[in-house]
């Protein structure tokens, strides 16, 4: 009888701790990290780890139009992709547009980085300037210094946005560029 | 990497970052002509790469230099070519840059943006949960496809139509065309139907300047995201996706 109640006390307090994590990440803008939670809850890191790994696994569950997604090193909830058309509809919004120019200086950058402005230009034999000050006003990329090199020119590196918005939780989930050597014969033997 | 600007045209300069470079148009040279990057078919596509530069000089296009120093390795390149196998290499200009080289590596890059291209995109394929929803504050991205060397050859094409035709040569100066009123008629156009076919938006019996005026107009509405190019079974059209 002791034992069982204890039991439903612990579960209680499980469920207690996942509904805040849960508010917490459902009202935030961003990406929230879990040791951001752990810390304001007060609560271990490990328990706050595994109580998120539930839930996400609830949401998968349920089989809504709502998931949380890792990225950019934290938590947020997101829309399925089928549902992509509509609520484009719904939002009615003009979109921010990244021409093919500015998509190939942002993966430079983001393989590169930290990259200055004619190490970029090197590798697409063109002046880069517009991209750049384009990618500069949508926060994809920043300034993270300068080079210790004549001229000291800036040295550029991808944001957070960046991560959030290409759905990748770290830099490093990027695919090899190696990977690109014979991208053309992957993709007609597809 | 920048301006040895040389252009008699009396344009604007077009500065437009759609443009993906002389790389990205040897690429889809070598491409189009179906060989692969090595020194030999860089010769073979010579010709028609200086084709395309000599037009988007005529563009003033603001970063004609970057052009203007591959054009000058292909010529080099093809220089060595010509020369019979036991002649002195050393009478050539060492080469200051790996053209080869230069295509293995950008061709990576270019392929790795492409894939960048296809990742699940917050504010295109998924949508977080505003900070306030009365505002529908998300952010909405759109990742342009359009290939805009296929505009710039169909244009190319018409206006090599001209050089066949003989037109006596009487310039009427005065009569120059404008920028904004071009937009207004090609905006006037769009009004009745939302698709225009490519000739009649460029059209060589309303005279070489005009042509060129037009592709600078539609660059920018392109740019702007006014305007959207499809291709139906290789015709280029313009979709209106202005208000």
């Amino acid at each position: 009888m002791k034992i069982k109640f204890n039991l439903n006390t612990r579960e209680a307090r499980m469920k207690n701790l996942k509904n805040k994590i849960e508010g917490i990440i459902f009202i935030s803008d961003t990406p929230v990290k879990s040791k951001e939670i752990a810390d304001f809850l007060n609560e271990d890191l490990i328990k706050v780890k595994n109580s998120i790994q539930e839930l996400i696994i609830e949401w998968e569950r349920k089989e809504g139009s709502i998931k949380i997604e890792e990225v950019a090193g934290g938590f947020q909830f997101r829309t399925k992709e089928e549902l992509k058309e509509m609520l484009t509809e719904y939002i009615n919004k003009k979109p921010y547009r990244l021409s093919r120019a500015g998509l190939e200086v942002l993966g430079i950058i983001a393989k590169k980085q930290p990259a200055t402005k004619i190490e970029v230009d090197k590798i697409r034999g063109v002046d880069s300037v517009g991209a750049i000050s384009v990618l500069i006003e949508r926060d994809l990329i920043k300034v993270v210094g300068e080079k210790e090199v004549p001229g000291r020119p800036f040295l550029y590196a991808t944001t957070d946005l960046f991560l959030e918005v290409f759905s990748l939780n770290t830099i490093k989930d990027l695919p090899e560029i190696g990977e690109f050597e014979d991208y053309e014969k992957v993709l007609k033997e597809e | 990497m920048k301006d040895l600007n040389s252009s008699n045209s009396n344009f604007e300069k077009v500065k437009l970052d759609i443009f993906e470079g002389p790389l990205d148009l040897l690429l889809n040279l070598i491409k189009e002509n179906n060989l692969d990057i090595y020194e030999l078919s860089l010769t073979q596509i010579t010709e028609q790469y200086l084709e395309y530069v000599e037009l988007l000089k005529e563009f003033n296009f603001d970063d004609i230099g970057d052009y203007l120093v591959i054009a000058a390795e292909l010529a080099r390149l093809k220089s060595r070519s010509l020369l019979p196998d036991n002649e002195d290499e050393s009478m050539i200009d060492e080469p200051e840059i790996d053209l080869v080289e230069m295509l293995k590596e950008y061709k990576k890059y270019r392929a790795f943006s492409e894939n960048l291209r296809e990742r699940v995109l917050l504010g295109r394929d998924t949508f977080k949960r505003p900070t306030d929803l009365s505002l529908r504050s998300n952010t909405l991205w759109e990742v342009q496809k359009t290939d805009i060397w296929k505009l710039v050859t169909s244009v190319k094409k018409v206006l090599q139509l001209e050089n066949y035709k003989e037109i006596p040569d009487i310039e009427i100066e005065e009569d120059s065309i404008d920028q904004d009123q071009r937009r207004i008629s090609i905006i006037n156009n769009f009004k009745d139907r939302k698709i225009l076919k490519f000739n009649e938006i460029f059209n060589i019996k309303d005279g070489r300047e005009s042509v060129i005026v037009s592709f600078i107009v539609i660059l920018d509405m392109i740019k702007e995201g006014n305007v959207l190019v499809v291709e139906d079974e290789d015709q280029i059209q313009f979709e209106y996706k202005g208000s």
